[in-house]
């Protein structure tokens, strides 16, 4: 969205509102990107072996993956090998003149992570990624919000007769000591009751499961140390307003599809800066969809839901979050909305606003991650979260990994619980 | 009939280098510098009489033993005395000394953070493994990763034995120290903010990075890789300036019968049939030679002395996209006396080493967001060291004179061009904030210089005054340098080289840029070649 309401409007493969030179620019860009990615595609939905001692197949797994950038030919793999690691301003500098442009492309780059425009090494990888799976980079609103997918693995869960048990909140997971080493051996409930098993799988963030359901004391030490330093302070907040009616953003016919609110790359690149330092965004940036207008089960006919991921809101904000703190931040989030739909304010029947720190709170995610832990370069691939627990396996054995702080990352793909019940049936 | 074997564009120590190795391998050749001094930003001058500045790099630690030794430079005059110490000023009164003597650091350490004192050692002992490895390709030619050439698979499987045998949980440390912040690897071994920001600060020092940015850790190691005399990472003067070491290169091309001509600045390279055939002076005399070698940097060399069309197609735009920006000023100062440090014991090792006005990460960081909105910070980082301490040559019998390297200050500002009186403002933050920590420093100033990346880019010829010749990140990095494709020396056109540190492994007055040019280049030229491709202190 730009400030003078002469927007950048992405649609399929077309874009509109910039300058022929730049509308040829994104067409070579996207041709290349989405290669670039289909070329790592298959390597999301598979375990990244570790170094060193390998079986055949896993040693395939790494022949494929060079295999697949070789084949991108001579000058793609060299291009490859370049902008892999270039930070999200380079790389469309190199391609773009327009601002709004620009911001708008290194969004999905930059999201969920403690990184800004300039930040080098693992923007255009979160770019590649998101990239990839069914709908190539599009996004999609299940029917019923994100709650009607859950519904729906649920569903299918249930068929092949898993139980599912709600209210059940873990404690800590119950370890033995055996002849080979500790195992798990089953969970222990806040309510006391002790469920046995011979396998245990988590899904709570890296940090969650190994310090507070493992214990340090059953790790080793150096494995706890990389546990507790695994980067995984969330920046992203949640905002939601319950609207009377469908906002009229200037410049926009139909707010219908995802509304970026960064003007330009340096509006990212400052309100990180004030973000780094702990402090709360001047100007925040966020992206918003309004999900009733594909699926009216979500509001009262008429009436609208807006849903706005907010960056970059730190997780650890100095002084500490309190209402007066969130609400202040909620309003200028509000305000970068109202800028291009002045009306809002008026239209708005409830709000909320939900901080990292919050977020960790409700869904016990160690600081509110989007991603568990930081999607960054040095916890990728077989260094996810870190290793020695980078193949769904821990160093306990019979406990597994299969959330988001694993190979390949969160972003609702599950991949990674794809990954590990592969590991798991192995 | 070409009159030279080989022309050398350019006088700096990567140019001299390759020039002498070219001579000793009997090429006829000269080396054209635009200035009337050579050097280039190896270079001492006395710009305030009975003052020697070694105005542009200052200390010395990167270059290549096996290159010293083997071009015997000190015979040729070089002498490299190493720093005996460094003081660290934090944000208030905290100081951090540290010194050469093992166990006289660790006492010091200890005074901030037991914990901290212990970790050093682990910290040193990684940083030592993870630089040995690094050492052993400096003084080797990149492969292509995506050549089937007999020489690239094999310096690719040699490459990957090297690192193979690292081991599994090795590899993993090595590749989170290559990407991640220098802060945040720092957090993994120490507590105290000083301490930190003191070991972070060679990672943002030439680079447009911050302590927070993403690859900066490497930046960290890329200046602990070197030695003075093989104790690695340690820092060292050049006795009479970094122009010593130019002047000792210089010394081993003319005793090999190498020519240099000075003011002899390069207009154009000519270009015939899509072959380098020689070069136009600017002033317009022409010098035909088999092949041409640019020490300049890469975004130079093909945007400013070929013409656009005499380049193949996306050259000229790569080399308009290679990240070379300006991020460094340099003040030096002339003293009519030693300054006095508050909280800073008078003891020969301090006096001989350098100063580091760190203050926090947070303080160096800031100074970095300074730079990303085009000013330069009243709080700078600086790094300075006084040589005359233990140089007796560089400054008049009592007198000294202080180097001072100030991180950041941008090569284009957000309020327009550089004039006199912006840079003069510059340079008094920079004495301000020395006068924080020395009160009665500037009335010690004798005479001052003052250079901004725009200084540095008119003098020296250094695009944006970036003082590595592109920046030091991945995407810009061994077999990406300078860019995909053409990291082993040869460029676009026949007949054209590149020496300068735009090309592996980069700057820091290693020399190494120039030796394994000349290596590909004799190569080529079919002669005997006896660039060494090891270190000496290596395994």
């Amino acid at each position: 969205m730009s400030l003078d309401h002469e927007h950048v409007v992405l649609e399929g493969d077309g874009v509109s509102g910039v300058s022929p030179n730049d509308q040829n620019a994104y067409r070579a860009y996207s041709r290349l990107m989405h290669r670039f990615a289909d070329a790592l595609e298959p390597f999301w939905l598979r375990t990244i072996p570790r170094i060193g001692h390998n079986s055949l197949s896993e040693l395939l797994t790494f022949g494929q993956m060079g295999l697949n950038i070789r084949r991108l030919g001579k000058k793609d793999m060299r291009e490859f090998l370049r902008i892999i690691s270039l930070p999200a301003r380079d790389l469309m500098d190199e391609y773009f003149e327009n601002d709004v442009m620009k911001a708008m492309l290194s969004w999905d780059g930059l999201i969920g992570a403690k990184m800004a425009p300039r930040s080098p090494n693992s923007a255009v990888l979160a770019l590649l990624y998101r990239l990839s799976g069914q709908t190539r980079g599009a996004h999609c609103i299940p029917r019923g919000g994100v709650d009607g997918l859950i519904q729906a693995l649920c569903a299918s869960a249930t068929d092949s007769s898993v139980e599912v048990r709600c209210s059940a909140t873990v404690d800590r997971i119950r370890i033995e000591g055996t002849a080979l080493g500790l195992a798990a051996r089953g969970v222990i409930l806040q309510n006391g009751e002790t469920i046995d098993a011979d396998r245990v799988v988590s899904s709570a963030d890296p940090r969650a499961t190994f310090i507070d359901l493992v214990g340090a004391r059953n790790l080793e030490i150096g494995f706890t140390n990389r546990i507790r330093r695994l980067r995984c302070d969330g920046y992203v907040a949640k905002l939601h307003l319950a609207l009377d009616g469908l906002p009229e953003f200037k410049g926009l016919e139909r707010p219908g599809g995802r509304m970026i609110f960064a003007s330009d790359l340096d509006t990212l690149e400052f309100s990180y800066d004030d973000a780094k330092y702990g402090h709360s965004p001047e100007q925040p940036v966020m992206e918003a969809v309004i999900p009733s207008l594909h699926d009216d089960t979500l509001a009262p006919r008429g009436q609208h839901v807006l849903s706005a991921h907010v960056m970059y809101v730190p997780y650890a904000l100095k002084g500490g979050w309190n209402a007066q703190a969130r609400n202040q931040l909620c309003e200028r989030a509000i305000d970068i909305l109202a800028r291009h739909a002045p009306n809002i304010r008026e239209q708005i029947l409830h709000q909320e606003f939900l901080t990292p720190a919050d977020l960790e709170q409700q869904h016990r995610v160690t600081g509110g991650h989007w991603h568990h832990a930081e999607f960054s370069m040095d916890q990728m691939l077989m260094m996810r979260p870190t290793y020695q627990a980078a193949q769904y396996r821990t160093p306990i054995s019979g406990l597994f990994l299969c959330g988001a702080g694993c190979h390949p990352a969160g972003d609702i793909t599950g991949a990674a619980g794809h990954n590990a019940a592969n590991e798991i049936l192995r | 009939m070409s009159a030279y074997d080989a022309i050398i564009i350019g006088a700096g120590h990567n140019g001299l280098t390759n020039a002498a190795y070219l001579a000793k391998a009997g090429l006829k050749v000269v080396v054209l510098e635009k200035n009337e001094y050579i050097g280039g930003a190896a270079v001492s001058r006395e710009l305030h009489e009975g003052w020697i500045y070694s105005n542009c790099s200052y200390v010395c630690s990167m270059m290549r033993q096996a290159l010293h030794r083997d071009l015997d430079l000190s015979r040729h005059g070089l002498l490299l005395v190493p720093y005996l110490g460094t003081v660290n000023f934090g944000d208030g009164d905290e100081r951090l000394f540290s010194y050469h003597d093992e166990e006289a650091a660790h006492l010091e350490l200890m005074r901030h953070s037991r914990h901290d004192a212990d970790a050093m050692h682990r910290f040193q002992a990684d940083l030592m493994r993870y630089s040995q490895f690094i050492r052993k390709t400096l003084l080797r030619t990149p492969p292509d990763p995506t050549s089937f050439r007999p020489r690239d698979i094999r310096e690719l499987i040699w490459l990957g034995k090297k690192l193979w045998s690292l081991g599994e949980r090795e590899i993993y440390e090595y590749v989170r120290f290559f990407t991640m912040s220098a802060a945040e690897y720092l957090e993994d071994y120490f507590e105290n903010d000083l301490v930190k920001a003191a070991m972070a600060s060679p990672g943002i020092i030439g680079t447009a990075l911050g302590v927070y940015s993403p690859g900066s850790a490497y930046i960290l190691l890329h200046h602990v890789m070197g030695d003075v005399d093989g104790s690695i990472g340690a820092w060292g003067l050049a006795r009479g300036g970094m122009g010593a070491i130019s002047q000792a290169l210089a010394g081993a091309l003319q005793e090999h019968g190498g020519e240099i001509r000075t003011r002899a600045g390069v207009r154009q390279v000519r270009v015939r049939n899509g072959k380098a055939t020689g070069v136009i002076l600017d002033n317009g005399d022409e010098i035909n030679a088999r092949i041409v070698v640019s020490n300049l940097d890469a975004k130079r060399t093909f945007t400013r002395i070929i013409k656009k069309e005499d380049l193949p197609t996306g050259i000229f735009e790569k080399a308009q996209n290679f990240k070379i920006r300006g991020s460094s000023g340099k003040v030096n100062i002339a003293l009519s006396g030693m300054p006095k440090f508050t909280g800073v014991p008078d003891n020969p090792y301090l006096a001989r080493g350098g100063q580091g006005f760190t203050g926090s990460l947070e303080t160096m960081e800031r100074a970095f967001d300074c730079w990303k909105r085009g000013r330069w910070s009243d709080d700078p980082f600086i790094e300075s060291v006084i040589p005359s301490a233990w140089d007796p040559t560089v400054a008049p019998p009592g007198q000294h004179w202080m180097s001072n390297f100030v991180q950041y200050c941008p090569p284009q500002l957000a309020s327009g061009p550089w004039t006199a009186e912006k840079r003069d403002r510059f340079g008094q933050s920079v004495v301000d904030k020395i006068e924080r920590y020395s009160p009665g420093f500037k009335d010690l100033i004798v005479h001052m210089e003052v250079r901004t990346p725009h200084e540095l880019e008119q003098e020296v010829g250094l695009t944006e005054g970036n003082i590595f010749q592109g920046e030091l990140t991945i995407d810009q990095l061994f077999f990406n340098r300078p860019f995909p494709g053409y990291s082993q020396y040869r460029m676009p056109l026949r007949n054209l080289y590149m020496c300068g540190s735009s090309t592996h492994p980069g700057g820091g007055v290693s020399s190494a840029c120039g030796a394994n040019a000349a290596r590909e280049i004799l190569m080529d030229l079919r002669r005997p070649n006896s660039v060494p491709e090891d270190d000496f202190y290596d395994e």
